[in-house]
């Protein structure tokens, strides 16, 4: 695109008829397996031009990513402040938790798992 | 009833007779509710029509145990008995229940060629949730404090149980035409049986009139139902006739003893065990 | 019925990108959904973990039975989670496997129809019936147990988004596997009758336990273990995996006071290996494999009910609004 054409564009955005250029969420993957992190937004066309330019605005120092992604802003649905209520958990729910299992370990102690035996000594 | 003071604890409330058997009548029913609809949604647990919704569901139906565990042991606290003991071990005519909660899924078992009715689960789901809302929001104000303690945090966390199926009732409704019959049959049958919920059973004076309950929760339930129809496009519910057998008396359907029956399968063999 | 187990999987070896595949497997690396792969490499996964995610949630049923039956309210809250965890495992595995098909054209409910006619297959275990409360017990304690052992060996998979449901399944499988002792060791240390229904439950369950990790190397039944092995997807043999499990469990079944019933069932300190006698494996080909175990048909109708008697739902949900209706 020529930069007088994305100039066009971007006044159009600025007007509500246009609405050519949106925004875009910039992620990064800092490595391999690791958490995709929300950066900064970008101005764009479409996702092609956003992470075309993504890199240089927010990671142009000596930090290179693994990957980047980018996501139009307005395909990300929320939660509304409203509803976050249903985030909310008062009773307990140990029943499912690890902590809540700790006689687990003991009984098995009591039970002198390993003596009299003739196997390898027990794994956990 | 702004003039009765508050009880604070079991042994206030076992002092006074009347106050007491309006409490344990209530927390019946409340509790009761919660164990028999959670045990028919543990009869969906792996029939659910999308995978994602099987886990979602789920949730809903461990918070209810959940609810209806600590309303038993409100009762234990009451001297009504263990808490594992009044959910397995009572006659059914001592269930107190609405008779909504205790229909079956559809037809067939869980086990055995379970033909579920997915429209009539939601729809269900939805009005009995709407009512707890209701229920809840009365149990705040509550003159026993536990109660309005639990209630209080019981009400925070159904929030999402109402907005759960507020989102299936707003998917499944006005898109092809033969989930709208569905839903509407669903609909149906649903506010048939919507008025052995709100029934606080033949205590219900004293309910009120102890202040176990503020209000009574016929009318915002009859408003609630109607801005439902409205908003889903479904028939106004407008009898409202109490079904000839509505649970909080004790005289249930034929499906309840079959369903305890079922339920306390294992119990049975050492009750009062470890397990 | 269309289905992705009969795209032919053919491999150009010449290929520059195959050479640069296998030098990354061979350097440790791990490989993404939209990395280039060899079409065997995609196919073995897909059947990996496909059959993984459907065994997910065709083994809920077994525990699901005894779900509504379960003798107290708080354990029937584990049960409970604990199923929802497995139909939750289900989902992740299954998305891992329908982001490897979809490149092919296919989707869930391809998967679901090879399930139904018979190609994708489920684990053994689960075509069994349980028949007591013991049951669900002995499946949250050993069968849990050996899906542990297999899975911590799978996470060190080549392929990373197997490997990252994997992480989630395992942290998820801790709290399985304590729900399962924790089962386990009531039942043994409760009523004659109550630790009968355990010993009862074992007696039944203790080949299929055995079978679960596959026939041993040399037992002449054709396994994808040497493909899976050069490409990195596993890393252990069926019967390393089933002498760990072993290992683990001999031990935790004496303390119980329990019996296995295999009198010839010892440790062998010289071999530093467990002795035992083998199950028939050709069960797992002659029968299983054909779903034609105890509860096979009965497991597979109770996915159809869900899949078939739904249409409708999702039918309505992949529909625009009727024009009457507002939102
Ligand atoms: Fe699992
Ligand atoms: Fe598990």
């Amino acid at each position: 695109m020529s930069e007088e054409r994305a100039q066009t564009a971007a006044t159009t955005a600025s007007t509500p008829a246009g609405g050519a250029f949106e925004p875009y969420l910039v992620f990064k993957q800092m490595e391999h397996r690791g958490p995709m992190e929300s950066e900064y937004t970008v101005l764009a066309p479409n996702a092609e031009m956003a992470l075309a330019m993504a890199q240089e605005n927010f990671m142009r120092r000596q930090e290179a990513p693994y990957n980047l992604m980018v996501v139009r802003e307005r395909d990300i649905v929320r939660l509304p402040e409203e509803l976050r209520q249903a985030l909310v958990r008062t009773m307990p729910r140990d029943y499912r938790s690890v902590p809540a299992y700790a006689h687990v370990a003991r009984r098995w102690q009591e039970l002198k798992l390993a003596t009299g035996d003739d196997a390898p000594a027990p794994r956990r | 009833m702004t003039a009765l003071p508050r009880v604070t604890t079991a042994d206030q409330a076992r002092a006074d007779a009347g106050f007491h058997r309006a409490l344990v009548e209530l927390l019946y029913q409340a509790a009761d509710d919660d164990l028999i609809l959670a045990q028919r949604g543990a009869e969906w647990l792996g029939l659910v029509p999308h995978i994602e919704e099987d886990v979602a569901f789920s949730s809903i139906t461990q918070d209810m145990t959940g609810h209806a565990l600590a309303l038993y042991q409100l009762l234990e606290e009451l001297g009504e008995g263990q808490a594992d003991h009044l959910a397995y071990f009572r006659e059914p005519s001592a269930y107190r229940c609405a008779v909504l909660a205790e229909r079956p899924n559809g037809e067939g078992t869980y086990l055995d060629s379970p033909r579920f009715d997915w429209a009539y689960t939601v729809v269900r789901q939805y009005v009995y949730q709407r009512f707890k809302r209701l229920r809840l929001e009365a149990m705040v104000k509550s003159r026993y404090q536990p109660l309005a303690d639990l209630a209080e945090k019981m009400l925070r966390e159904q929030f999402y149980h109402l907005y759960h199926w507020e989102v299936w009732m707003k998917q499944l409704t006005g898109r092809t035409e033969e989930a709208q019959r569905r839903m509407t049959e669903a609909w149906t049958r649903v506010l048939a049986d919507a008025p052995s919920l709100s029934s606080l059973g033949p205590g219900e004076q004293e309910i009120l009139s102890s202040g176990v309950l503020p209000w009574s929760l016929e009318k915002p339930f009859r408003q609630a139902l109607e801005e439902s129809a409205r908003s889903y496009g479904l028939p106004a519910p407008n009898a409202w006739t109490m079904p000839e057998v509505n649970g909080r008396d004790g005289r249930h359907s034929p499906a309840l003893p079959p369903m305890l029956e079922h339920m306390a399968e294992v119990y049975r063999i050492a009750p009062a065990g470890a397990w | 019925m269309r289905s992705v187990f009969d795209l032919p999987v053919e491999v150009d070896r010449e290929d520059p990108r195959y050479q640069a595949f296998l030098d990354r497997i061979d350097r440790g690396e791990k490989i993404e959904a939209d990395d280039w792969m060899p079409m065997d490499y995609r196919m073995q996964l897909v059947k990996l973990i496909a059959m993984h995610g459907i065994s997910e949630i065709m083994g809920a049923f077994p525990e699901k039975e005894w779900v509504p039956r379960t003798p107290t309210l708080r354990r029937k809250l584990s049960l409970m989670a604990k199923v929802q965890d497995e139909v939750g495992h289900g989902q992740l595995l299954i998305r891992v496997a329908e982001d490897l098909i979809r490149p092919l054209g296919f989707t869930r409910d391809d998967l679901f129809n090879d399930l139904f006619a018979g190609r994708l297959k489920f684990h053994n275990v689960f075509h069994m019936p349980a028949l007591n409360f013991a049951d669900a017990a002995l499946i949250g304690w050993l069968v849990d147990g050996a899906a542990i052992v297999t899975q911590r060996m799978l996470a060190q998979t080549s392929y990373a988004p197997y490997a990252r449901a994997l992480r989630r399944i395992l942290a998820e499988e801790r709290f399985h596997a304590f729900h399962g002792e924790d089962m386990a060791q009531t039942l043994a240390q409760g009523t004659p009758e109550q630790k009968a229904m355990l010993q009862d439950a074992l007696n039944r369950w203790w080949d299929a336990l055995l079978m679960f990790f596959g026939p041993p190397e040399h037992a002449g039944i054709k396994s994808n273990q040497d493909i899976n092995i050069r490409y990195r997807i596993r890393s252990k043999t069926n019967e390393e995996l089933r002498q760990e499990w072993l290992d683990k469990y001999v031990p935790q079944i004496r303390a119980l006071g329990l019996q296995v019933p295999d009198e010839t069932l010892h440790y062998d300190q010289a071999q530093g290996r467990w002795v035992y006698r083998h199950p028939d494996y050709s069960y797992l080909k002659n029968v299983i494999a054909r779903n034609q175990g105890p509860r096979s048909q009965a497991r597979l109708a109770l996915r159809r009910a869900a899949f078939f008697d739904h249409a409708w739902v999702h039918e309505a949900l992949a529909a625009q609004p009727l024009a009457a209706a507002g939102d």
